[in-house]
């Protein structure tokens, strides 16, 4: 009877809690082969954004790692459209385990978009990204942004991103791309600016060596 | 009540004196390797990975101590024979299950805040302001390793065996965290499928409630956390209970 008494509590408990709160959604993604093991603990753990965090963090390898013949400068500036062919779906894989990491979205799509030029890579993860949080300011903007990049209206991306780079979760990478729009439209004190930002504050070497460089030349 | 306390002061001073708190130590030196290492792989995102990293470890670490103290403590004065000196006392055997049980719950709650303060000093060294719910993401980890061992300390008395007892407790801590998937399942799979599944998603504890790390905001309120880990932890260390009055030693 005790038991029965136990075991029916633990159930309306449950559903009582059931009831609370929204039901999460399940993966769509799925699980890849090389890290299936891994992110399966972490989730049987309740640990979903530290597995989005080592999703990440392989995403960065991935791309930091320059494709076979190509320059290590070459790939934070401009790489071939057909290399890393993965980044789309890693991003979507990281979206999918914790939709609410802004960056990883934003730093796969800019890569995509405007290093890799594959913008409609870049609009179909940032569709992904913007039917879970509709409503994003820095995914409509990126998406705004790619458009006009497709046009080449370089003004028009400089108008749509600008108001993005003072947000602290803006990629070195989309403020280095700015910063060179900035100067191709001849607005060298604004690039150079940005270019001193990009030394002073990012904690990725690869573009405070591009800074550098680039103020050297401004 | 009194002497529930006093047990739970007693508990709290046994650990204080033993090596619980070498917990705390180990979960400082392992950090800070892993923060150095972490940040150098993160680039921008380091302050976010040390944020995630560090309070799934301090909830792993206190889980850890607490399964351990949960499984063993009763069991070992059982066999080393020190229980009868407690319980040749007016002490009821339930005030002594729930004093220990308390006991060790404030030793872990005293761990992780040790590491929580740790934490905290690494992240803001790091340039982290305090803008997450962060407070919140620890007392979720909190009620979490709480509901947990109040069901191990039912399982320790149920089985007689520790690693039996550990072992279960940890699948519930999965299960735990897996009631949204199971949820999923059994509304696609077939009523003969589906049936165990639906059967385990209300018994098992509904762990994500407290899984704030893992969202942005809150989905149930406040108060509904400390609720559910009243009355769930009180429906099986009450069961413990009557289980243990019944057991011969």
């Amino acid at each position: 009877m005790r038991w029965v008494v136990a075991l029916g509590l633990c159930a309306a408990l449950n559903a009582a809690s059931f009831h609370l709160r929204p039901a999460s959604s399940p993966l769509s993604q799925g699980l890849v082969a090389d890290n299936a093991v891994e992110s399966a603990g972490l989730l049987s753990l309740g640990m979903r954004r530290l597995a989005a965090d080592l999703g990440f963090i392989r995403l960065l390898i991935y791309y930091g790692t320059p494709q076979p013949g190509a320059e290590e400068e070459e790939q934070v500036t401009q790489a071939v459209s057909s290399a890393y062919p993965e980044l789309a779906a890693r991003a979507l894989r990281i979206l999918d385990v914790d939709p609410t990491f802004t960056y990883a979205t934003l730093y796969a799509s800019g890569a995509l978009a405007f290093n890799l030029n594959r913008p409609d890579e870049a609009l179909r993860v940032l569709q992904v990204a913007l039917s879970r949080d509709a409503h994003n300011v820095q995914y409509q903007a990126y998406v705004a942004a790619i458009g006009l990049h497709r046009r080449g209206d370089k003004a028009g991306v400089i108008r749509i991103l600008e108001p993005i780079l003072g947000e602290s979760d803006c990629p070195a990478m989309i403020k280095n791309m700015m910063a060179y729009l900035y100067a191709q439209c001849g607005q060298q004190e604004k690039a150079a600016a940005l270019y001193r930002l990009i030394q002073d504050t990012s904690k990725d070497p690869r573009y405070r060596r591009v800074a550098e460089e680039a103020l050297k030349r401004l | 009540m009194k002497n529930v306390l006093l047990l739970a002061l007693t508990g709290w001073r046994e650990n204080l004196r033993s090596r619980f708190f070498l917990l705390s130590v180990a979960f400082a030196g392992v950090f800070l390797y892993m923060s150095l290492l972490l940040g150098v792989l993160a680039v921008e995102q380091e302050v976010r990975v040390l944020y995630d990293f560090g309070l799934g470890f301090i909830e792993l670490m206190g889980l850890a101590g607490a399964l351990y103290g949960a499984v063993t403590i009763i069991l070992h004065e059982m066999e080393t024979k020190t229980i009868y000196l407690i319980l040749t006392r007016p002490v009821s055997r339930g005030e002594y299950l729930l004093g220990r049980f308390l006991g060790l719950m404030l030793s872990v709650l005293a761990s992780m805040v040790l590491m929580a303060v740790f934490h905290l000093a690494i992240l803001a060294a790091k340039g982290w302001r305090w803008t997450d719910p962060y407070a919140l993401a620890f007392l979720g980890a909190y009620l979490k390793v709480f509901v947990t061992s109040a069901l191990a300390t039912f399982l320790a008395v149920f089985s007689s065996s520790a690693l039996t007892a550990g072992v279960l407790a940890a699948v519930g801590w999965t299960l735990g965290h897996f009631l949204p998937e199971i949820r999923f399942l059994v509304q696609r799979a077939s009523v003969l499928a589906a049936a165990p599944l639906a059967a385990l998603s209300w018994i098992v504890p509904d762990l994500q409630l407290y899984n704030l790390r893992d969202r942005a905001a809150l989905e149930a309120p406040l108060w509904w956390w400390f609720a559910y880990a009243a009355l769930y932890s009180a429906v099986w260390l009450v069961l413990g209970r009557s289980l243990f009055r019944r057991k011969e030693f």
